[in-house]
């Protein structure tokens, strides 16, 4: 697809939809939002851009390949759930850090849960749509 | 007696070690342990040992479970035959077997089997019962396959082990019938439950699992076919199989389960009839027979018959003749099997028409044991079988009903045994057809085959030494037993006139034979023979198999679904009908305007998806179905799912699209049948879907899970949205469980694509 | 308002079902899909409706009044996005089976 006005839309749209992304996930804990939705909304970003200018772009803009995203996602994941087993407690016992910083939500091992659930379900979408995209 | 069966088994897993070690000599090795079990047995018995004696090992009495040995007269017959005829067995089979390809895994297997059969008529125990019967059916299956480089030998194994296993599982259902009526799971026990048994409604066919356990383990007609097959066995293996073991398991079952089923007329009439037939038919089939061991094959049917005929009687002399005979035949059959195998050895051909001629004369050692072991066989003075034969005799002159029939069976079983006599010293040993070529064979291999028939001798000569063991075995079968004293000379009555007419009818049976060359026709009964009808049947089952597997698995994706549909929709539909009906709440039929209007438009979307042919207006239209229900979700307090929804929609749609133009543009249509017929089913679907939904939302729902949610999520997890809160906190082992599942997904579909690329590349 | 949400999921069933025991791919995978859908709804009308009030807590600490259940929620979200994971894959493989040669119906699989 070779578009202009779409080129220079998806420009302006795209870091937009990954900032609302982010915003999506971190807000999940106590508004609409979370990790699956935030991961979709990045992947549909990717996506977006894929189809303005060509796969090879986005995969340029994201910087590291899907699958590693995923792992990492994954890795995340576990991790958040390991800290309470080293800790002592329960495997996935939740722990929060007691200070308040503006704009980022509270810190806690359920955040970086869902931070892995989001890198996994972006690397799912991208690698699940990007290589039906042919750009001529 | 736990312990010794045990090490047997120990001892057979260990012999494919002690082979590599001791070569050749693991033969006489191995037989110090039937040996040692021999002695042990007998001084049981001579030390005048007050039998039963029992040992249990319990497992689990909730189940009736234990391990349990029992040891009385009848046991003890058994396991002398088993364990002495095994010493002697194992002996033959180390020159037999001398330097032979897998030796280790034969005498393994041989080992196993044996202590297998010493387990099964030890056991007391219903389920040990079962596993040492399964166990001599799966051993005997690899001893008769153990030459399986021959499609025969294969052929042969294959029909006994499925002979036998159905008559195990014949056993199975008997046995757990006998437990259901009686409440009673150890054998020993069960002859007190003799009058409960024969009365109660299950008796016939409790009757009927065990004697066809039994028969088909001991080839009784109409399963005798195996037997002749399982030649193809090495000849030690026949030999043990055909005289002291294997089919002598069926025969044991008689004497075991006479004091618990038998002394009713169905059981006579059941075990007699069958016995009978069988001997006649095994008598003149193996008198047909040119190939020695098929012949001795068809003599052991034929005995085994008579056996069976003994018990089914069930007077005192028919137990007491039957005891006498297990041992007879023990002795003179085993001894013909190994001297059958030594004339193979020695003049290349098991077919007594191609032996070499004069061959009394060149082995005269082998002449005279045959005709020790033939002559007893036929019954004939002094010898053990002879014994045998005049009690037998007796026993059908004092039959309790019939006595005209069941003589002239038991007459023209003798009269072909003695015409088999000649067969095996006459023609085999004077007439000859061949210039001799024999053979030269460590004269060892006498030892074994000379015992066995002297002991037949001096059993004859002085059977009362046998008085007790007899004795004791027939009381253990029949309860009211008196000891009886064996002789050889009854004096001049009944049985021995019969006994004389059948020795000159069958020599001149014989010596027509050889001057006429009658021959029988009956080529019209071929297909009714069972061994046809066995064929006929293994081969219907592949082919049912296949069949089946055509039908069930068509290859096509929709019939699955449909199958899978319809059984979920009948099975439910049903059970709903039955247990709930149909309910609907009158407080859930406030709709919103905008509500119905939603509704319309995913009805209007959904008829367009369904109906339209081109691709894309159906995924469109699938496109709007998914906006209307988020808007659904939205509309029903559950944004988290709206916006989901919402994106997964999308993201599915963009996959779609991007693939669509490669997908072939014609479209399928459904033919007008499967139209109607997928109508049906989806209507039905649709229908009870609803009716379900209809009375699961009739009632309101009193989820405590709400109201814990809602008091912990943010006091425990510090989380305001709940839906969230479970997703990485309450819940995040499932969660985490999930994204695994994604993560699979995705690759998979790396894989896939990856896989085409490679291709390309080539 | 479940009386009518139950008779769409009825009819999404329906439409799923005729849809899935067709001979043509893309209708097989649309019913795939929509039956994952009637599937998510399912679950939401037999968890009960409740009109607006979202599983949110609010400012003061406490739930609002008559709020939705956030059980079937929680189950249909991690269920909706596995589906796309099926969905996806499923379009994959079809996708892959065309680019055997001499395949150009779900029939053509079976030789």
């Amino acid at each position: 697809m070779n578009s202009f006005i779409l080129r220079n839309s998806a420009k302006i749209i795209v870091p937009f939809m990954l900032l609302f992304s982010v915003f999506l996930l971190f807000r999940g804990h106590n508004l609409p939002g979370g990790g699956f939705i935030g991961g979709l909304m990045a992947g549909a970003a990717f996506i977006l851009d894929a189809f303005a200018n060509n796969v090879a772009h986005s995969l340029k803009i994201l910087r590291f390949e899907p699958v590693k995203i995923m792992a990492t996602g994954l890795l995340l994941a576990v991790i958040s759930g390991f800290l309470g087993l080293i800790l002592g407690d329960g495997f996935f016992k939740g722990y929060w850090l007691n200070i308040e910083i503006p704009l980022i939500p509270k810190l806690g091992s359920p955040l970086l849960f869902d931070i892995g659930v989001y890198a996994l379900v972006l690397g799912m979408v991208l690698k699940m749509v990007l290589p039906n995209i042919e750009n001529d | 007696m736990i312990l010794s069966i045990l090490s047997v088994f120990i001892l057979a897993i260990l012999v494919p070690t002690l082979h590599k070690i001791t070569g050749n000599k693991i033969a006489y090795l191995l037989s110090l342990a039937p040996i040692s079990i021999f002695i042990a047995l007998f001084y049981y018995h001579l030390n005048g040992t007050t039998f039963p004696i029992r040992e249990s090992w319990e497992w689990n009495s909730y189940f009736n479970l234990e391990l349990a040995f029992y040891l009385d007269g009848l046991s003890l017959l058994f396991g002398l035959l088993i364990s002495g005829i095994g010493f002697l067995i194992y002996i033959y089979a180390g020159f037999y077997m001398k330097n032979a390809k897998y030796n280790g895994r034969f005498f393994m297997i041989l080992t196993l089997f044996m202590g297998a059969m010493l387990g099964l008529v030890l056991a007391d125990n219903w389920l040990s019962i079962l596993v040492f019967w399964e166990l001599t059916s799966i051993t005997s299956f690899l001893l008769i396959g153990h030459k399986n480089e021959k499609e025969s030998a294969r052929y042969a194994a294959w029909q006994g082990l499925l002979v036998t296993a159905l008559g195990g599982l014949a056993l199975l259902v008997g046995l757990v019938l006998t437990g259901i009526v009686t409440e009673e799971y150890t054998i020993s026990n069960l002859s007190q439950h003799h009058e409960l048994l024969t009365q109660h409604t299950l008796y016939i066919p409790i009757l009927l699992c065990v004697a066809v356990a039994a028969f088909t383990k001991s080839a009784q007609f109409p399963f005798h076919f195996w037997l002749p097959n399982a030649m193809a066995a090495p000849t030690p293996v026949s030999a043990y199989l055909h005289s002291a073991t294997m089919v002598k398991a069926g025969i044991y079952f008689f004497a075991r389960f006479s004091p618990i089923l038998g002394g009713t007329i169905e059981w006579q009439i059941l075990l007699s009839s069958i016995g009978g037939i069988t001997m006649i038919m095994g008598a003149i089939m193996a008198f047909k027979a040119d190939n020695i061991k098929k012949l001795l094959a068809y003599s052991t049917i034929s005995a085994l018959g008579i056996m069976t005929m003994a018990f089914g009687l069930g007077t005192e002399t028919a137990i007491f003749a039957g005891t006498v005979y297990i041992i007879a035949h023990a002795l003179y059959k085993s001894t013909l099997f190994m001297m059958a195998g030594i004339l193979d050895k020695q003049t290349g051909t098991k077919k007594i028409s191609e032996f070499p001629v004069s061959l009394y004369k060149k082995l005269p050692l082998a002449f005279a044991i045959v005709c020790l072991a033939a002559l007893s066989f036929a019954g004939i003075a002094p010898f053990f079988g002879f014994v045998a034969k005049e009690l037998l005799l007796e026993m059908v002159l004092h039959s309790p009903m019939l006595s005209a029939v069941y003589v002239a069976a038991m007459l023209i079983t003798s009269v072909f045994f003695v015409a088999l006599l000649f067969v095996l010293t006459h023609k085999a040993f004077f007439k000859g057809f061949k210039k001799p070529a024999l053979k030269n064979i460590h004269k060892g291999i006498y030892i074994a085959p000379a015992v066995t028939a002297l002991t037949g001798l001096v059993f004859g000569l002085f059977p009362d030494v046998l008085s007790n063991l007899t004795s004791l075995a027939s009381s253990n079968i029949s309860p009211e037993f008196e000891s009886k004293h064996l002789a050889l000379w009854h004096g001049f009555n009944n049985a021995f006139y019969l006994s004389l007419i059948s020795i000159l009818l069958g020599a001149s049976i014989y010596f027509l034979s050889l001057k006429v060359n009658w021959k029988l026709k009956l080529g019209f009964l071929k297909p009714l023979q069972p061994s046809k009808i066995y064929d006929f049947l293994f081969d219907g089952l592949i082919t049912f198999g296949q069949w089946q597997t055509r039908k069930i698995q068509t290859g096509y994706l929709r019939n699955y679904a449909m199958v899978t549909l319809l059984v979920i929709l009948v099975l439910t539909g049903f059970t709903f009908f039955y247990k709930a009906g149909i309910r609907i709440n009158t407080e859930s039929l406030d709709i919103y305007i905008f509500e119905l209007i939603l509704g319309l438009i995913v009805l209007i979307a959904l008829g367009f998806t369904l109906f339209t042919s081109s691709n894309i207006s159906a995924l469109l239209s699938l496109s709007v179905v998914g906006i209307a229900i988020s808007i659904i979700f939205m509309e029903a307090g559950a944004p988290d799912l709206a916006i989901t929804f919402f994106l997964i929609d999308a993201l599915t749609i963009t996959i779609f699209v991007l693939i669509l133009h490669k997908l072939p543009k014609k479209m399928l249509r459904k033919k007008n049948f499967d139209r109607i017929r997928d109508g049906f089913i989806a209507v039905g679907t649709g229908l009870l879907v609803t009716l379900i939904l209809f009375s699961i939302t009739y009632n309101p729902l009193n989820s405590k899970l709400k109201e814990f949610y809602a008091e912990n999520s943010y006091s425990a997890a510090k989380g305001k949205n709940m839906v969230n809160v479970i997703l990485v906190d309450f819940r995040v082992l499932d969660t985490l469980g999930e994204i695994c599942v994604l993560a699979i997904a995705a690759l998979g579909v790396f894989a896939l694509v990856n896989y085409t690329k490679n291709k390309k590349l080539d | 308002m479940e009386f009518l949400l139950s008779i769409l999921v009825g009819l999404l069933f329906a439409a799923g079902v005729y849809l899935l025991l067709h001979r043509d791919f893309v209708k097989l995978v649309i019913g795939i899909v929509i039956i994952g859908n009637a599937t998510a709804l399912f679950i939401f009308v037999a968890g009960r409706i409740v009109r607006q009030n979202a599983p949110f807590i609010q400012e003061n600490g406490l739930p609002p009044e008559n709020f939705a259940d956030p059980v079937p929620q929680a189950l249909i979200l991690t269920a909706l996005v596995i589906g796309f994971g099926i969905q996806a894959f499923a379009l994959i493989v079809f996708k892959k089976v065309y680019d055997i040669p001499k395949v150009d119906k779900i029939d053509d699989l079976k030789k």
